[in-house]
């Protein structure tokens, strides 16, 4: 296991409050997506939001009994509190409803190993798609802001080189140089943040898979297209 | 040639032709049209309410009738309490009666007021928060997430010199439930405000802190975006233009803030007042000093509120280890993606456009919502773009490139440039981009400078904005009410209903309300039935009075020349054009005694023809009847008779 995937769980194990933002950052969206895709109309985005921070909140009791060495995916641990925080308060709404209830499920480690085939491949696929874009948003923070805006304007928003260079007023040679600079960023963000949040091989083969590894042009192509539908998906959330 | 001159002239005449009817059925007919559905929308409307008034009141006077043993009872019995509700109850509901009607005729088509009345009826809890000392209460708007009460109020006797004519009153009331966290915060953030003129006076007392601040009318930045991408789509030019317009005003009030050395904290839609002088920014419960020694808390609204800042909460900074003025402008880029977008900025500074702005707007919100360190450094650095903006015909057309942050080399200093003596008296110099368009470039602005135009232009500007936001709503509205409401096209269908019915039976009924008071005869004279009293009133043919008898002669009559039964005649009965035999009782009852009088069988009256004075009429009165005849027909029955000039 990559050496960054061991210190970001370090580091939420040891309370690091920044570390818990950007796993809210970074898998919040998905969460609420996923969770009101399982409350399937009956739940409002404010609850949906309780439960996502409730998830959160367990998965903070939890992440000292998480062991990334047993090959399970973190998100797919996620995975099983959402649906542990989601089974809580249905039983507390029929409770409610009744004026009795089912005592609540415990949180188990078996939970760990017990939901590979439960989860879908949609879900991993938004995993992955959201571990892009907190690449790009690191990226974005990272590099120089003229350099990143011709690579939004050029390969996100797919606009042709001249008229990049017309709309900001420079040559086309510069933007060629704007755009190898923020390219070279966004490579190594990626890497980074696929090894902070891989936890198994096939999660550190995704990028690859997904024409991320490519040259130029492929990795261009893969990641606008990876952008726009992380991009659309939030929207749907 | 000539045929060609022809066809050419053909040609023009078809064009402006066809133009001269596509401009009247645009500007003629479409609004005419326009205008009858609305009509037609209205009375239906009317109709529908008027049915459910009279519903309401009906059932209103069963319930009273209902109720009416029940207070006798009470009175009886001596059940004051019981019986003072049930009457409070039915006043109530009989005062609402009617109000459905009136409204609709009464309802302003401007923007609704946004506060309500304070209820009259005080209770002890409502009395004792109620008073404050120098205010008299007059309404109470909508409160925030604070858990304090806003109210409006004028001032009364002991107000502070010169206050507005209109304020709001914050009032935190811990009996009342108010956090004392809250309370704490808003009364340390009283000092940075009143430094900034934001707060008229405050007080306390053993349960309460309050403080008072004028009042600014209009609707709150959240509800016009609404209204502004009703229609979905692209926003139209005059929306773009107002949003630029408002993010100027906020910007400028934002570099108060921070000049004056605070920083508002707290950016948002909810917080934005707009009305016909601009956007104001509102709220002060968060404003901050920005060397406060305090630790930096995550307050804020989330979309709206930096990341950054609840990193660096998150990492317990201190405010001044921060640049509070950073986070503000990214509120204020998040404000303006709002104002484009019509929702959130859900993926902060990598939020995607939908809606079509132009590159330079979508450049300013990129760089005021960028990384902590890569946005604008000072809200005079983000002013200076967004007034080129404002001041550009049309922003959409502005290239990044052309934006003073962008074009200026070296970047901006941290602190708003002063601009020297040359750039004061230097005006900016206007570049003609496009002369068939007429559209041009502003170069040489001053950055930080306000818009190169002079106070009367600018002001005409935001009259125009404010005519175009008033009547875009109003657009926005109707096709919005079009759209979704199924109860407006019942109200067509309704109206459209009554009129027809109307129409019909106003067309049968036409004869019977409104009668030809003497028909017209084209026959011939009637066969003689006995004596025939000739009176003639033509004032220019004396001639005709023989022509008649003869007239009369020849069908059978015997015309009669009585002096006194004339006399008699014009005395009892008005001979003017337009008596009414026949529809007219008294006249009838006249006529009929004049002739039992002087046993007569009719009375002929030659007078002149409404319509031409020198025409010949002759009206034959009868027992029970009244027929009008013209001179060519008596001429033709008589054959002899001819009309003189």
């Amino acid at each position: 296991m990559h050496q960054l995937t061991t210190s970001f769980v370090r580091r939420l194990r040891d309370r690091d409050e920044s570390a818990w933002f950007e796993l809210w950052q970074v898998f919040g969206p998905i969460l609420r997506g996923q969770l009101m895709k399982w409350g399937n109309g009956r739940l409002g985005q404010e609850t949906v939001r309780d439960l996502s921070q409730e998830t959160l909140a367990a998965l903070s009791k939890s992440i000292e009994r998480f062991d990334p060495t047993r090959g399970v995916r973190f998100s797919t641990w996620l995975l099983a509190i959402a649906r542990h925080a989601m089974s809580d308060e249905m039983d507390r709404r029929m409770a409610l409803k009744r004026g009795a209830g089912k005592r609540p499920i415990h949180l188990q480690e078996d939970w760990m190993g017990g939901l590979g085939s439960a989860v879908d491949a949609a879900y991993e696929q938004k995993i992955f798609e959201a571990k892009v874009a907190a690449a790009i948003r690191r990226a974005e923070a990272s590099s120089d802001f003229m350099s990143f805006e011709v690579y939004r304007m050029r390969v996100l928003d797919g606009r042709s080189g001249k008229d990049v260079a017309v709309q900001l007023g420079v040559s086309q040679p510069t933007i060629s140089r704007h755009l190898q600079q923020a390219r070279r960023e966004l490579r190594t963000r990626l890497t980074e943040i696929v090894a902070t949040w891989s936890f198994t091989p096939e999660e550190m083969a995704e990028a690859e898979l997904a024409g991320l590894s490519g040259d130029d042009m492929l990795f261009d192509e893969a990641l606008a297209e990876i952008w726009h539908r992380a991009a659309s998906m939030d929207s749907e959330c | 040639m000539p045929k060609l001159l022809i066809i050419l002239v053909v040609i023009v005449g078809t064009a402006i032709g066809a133009a001269a009817i596509g401009i009247l059925l645009r500007h003629l007919l479409g609004p005419i049209l326009r205008g009858i559905f609305n009509v037609i929308q209205f009375i239906g409307h009317l109709i529908i309410e008027l049915i459910c008034d009279v519903l309401a009141a009906t059932w209103n006077l069963f319930v009273a009738v209902l109720l009416l043993p029940a207070i006798i009872g009470g009175l009886l019995f001596g059940r004051w309490e019981s019986v003072g509700r049930m009457v409070r109850g039915l006043s109530s509901r009989f005062r609402r009666t009617g109000r459905r009607v009136a409204g609709l005729v009464t309802r302003p088509a401007g923007v609704q007021p946004q506060f309500k009345r304070t209820p009259s009826r005080t209770t002890r809890q409502g009395r004792r928060s109620g008073e404050f000392p120098g205010w008299r209460l007059t309404g109470e708007l909508q409160a925030g997430g604070s858990g304090a009460r806003l109210l409006v109020a004028e001032p009364a006797d002991g107000a502070p010199d010169g206050a507005p004519s209109r304020v709001v009153i914050k009032c935190f009331d811990l009996s009342g439930g108010a956090p004392l966290g809250q309370m704490i915060r808003e009364s340390r953030a009283l000092d940075g405000a009143k430094k900034l003129g934001l707060v008229i006076e405050h007080n306390h007392d053993e349960t309460r802190f309050w403080y008072v601040m004028p009042f600014i009318p209009g609707n709150h930045l959240a509800h016009t975006v609404t209204a502004m991408h009703t229609s979905g789509g692209q926003l139209s030019e005059s929306s773009v233009i107002r949003s630029v317009g408002w993010c100027r005003d906020l910007l400028a009030t934002l570099g108060k803030y921070h000049d004056a050395g605070f920083w508002h904290k707290d950016v948002k839609p909810e917080n934005i007042i707009i009305n016909d002088t601009g956007a104001h920014l509102v709220d002060l419960g968060l404003v901050t000093p920005l060397q406060s020694a305090m630790t930096l808390t995550t307050h804020g609204t989330e979309y709206f509120r930096d990341p950054e800042l609840v990193r660096q909460a998150l990492r317990g900074s201190k405010v001044s280890e921060v640049d509070g003025a950073r986070f503000d402008l990214y509120s204020a880029g998040a404000v303006l993606y709002y104002m484009v977008e019509g929702t959130f900025p859900a993926h902060g500074n990598l939020s995607r456009f939908e809606i079509e702005c132009g590159d330079a707007i979508r450049w300013v919100i990129r760089r005021a919502m960028a990384d902590y360190h890569k946005r604008y450094a000072t809200s005079a650095e983000m002013l200076a773009d967004v007034a080129f903006l404002a001041a550009s015909r049309d922003p959409r057309q502005v290239r990044p490139a052309d934006l003073p942050s962008v074009s200026a080399s070296p970047a901006p200093e941290a602190t708003p440039p002063k601009p020297s003596v040359g750039d004061v008296h230097r005006r900016p110099r206007l570049e003609v981009s496009d002369w068939w368009s007429g559209r041009y470039r502003v170069r040489d602005a001053v950055p930080g400078a306000p818009p190169s135009q002079p106070d009367a232009f600018e002001a005409a500007r935001r009259a125009r904005d404010s005519r175009r936001m008033i009547r875009d709503e109003r657009r926005q509205r109707r096709s919005a009410a079009r759209r979704s409401s199924f109860g407006r096209l019942a109200a067509f269908f309704v109206g459209t209903f009554v009129i027809v019915f109307t129409s019909i039976f106003v067309l049968k009924y036409a004869d019977v309300w409104f009668p030809d008071p003497v028909p017209m005869s084209t026959q011939m004279l009637p066969d003689g039935k006995g004596q025939v009293l000739i009176v003639n009133n033509h004032p220019r043919r004396l001639d005709a009075h023989t022509a008649v008898q003869a007239a009369f002669t020849a069908r059978g009559w015997q015309p009669m020349d009585d002096i006194d039964a004339e006399a008699r005649f014009r005395r009892d009965i008005p001979l003017t054009n337009g008596l009414q035999v026949g529809a007219d009782e008294a006249s009838t009852r006249a006529v009929r005694a004049v002739l039992n009088t002087h046993d007569l069988a009719g009375a002929a009256i030659v007078q002149a023809s409404p319509d031409d004075p020198n025409a010949v009429q002759v009206l034959l009165l009868t027992g029970d009847d009244a027929s009008l005849y013209d001179l060519e027909v008596l001429a033709k029955a008589a054959g002899s008779i001819q009309s003189t000039p």
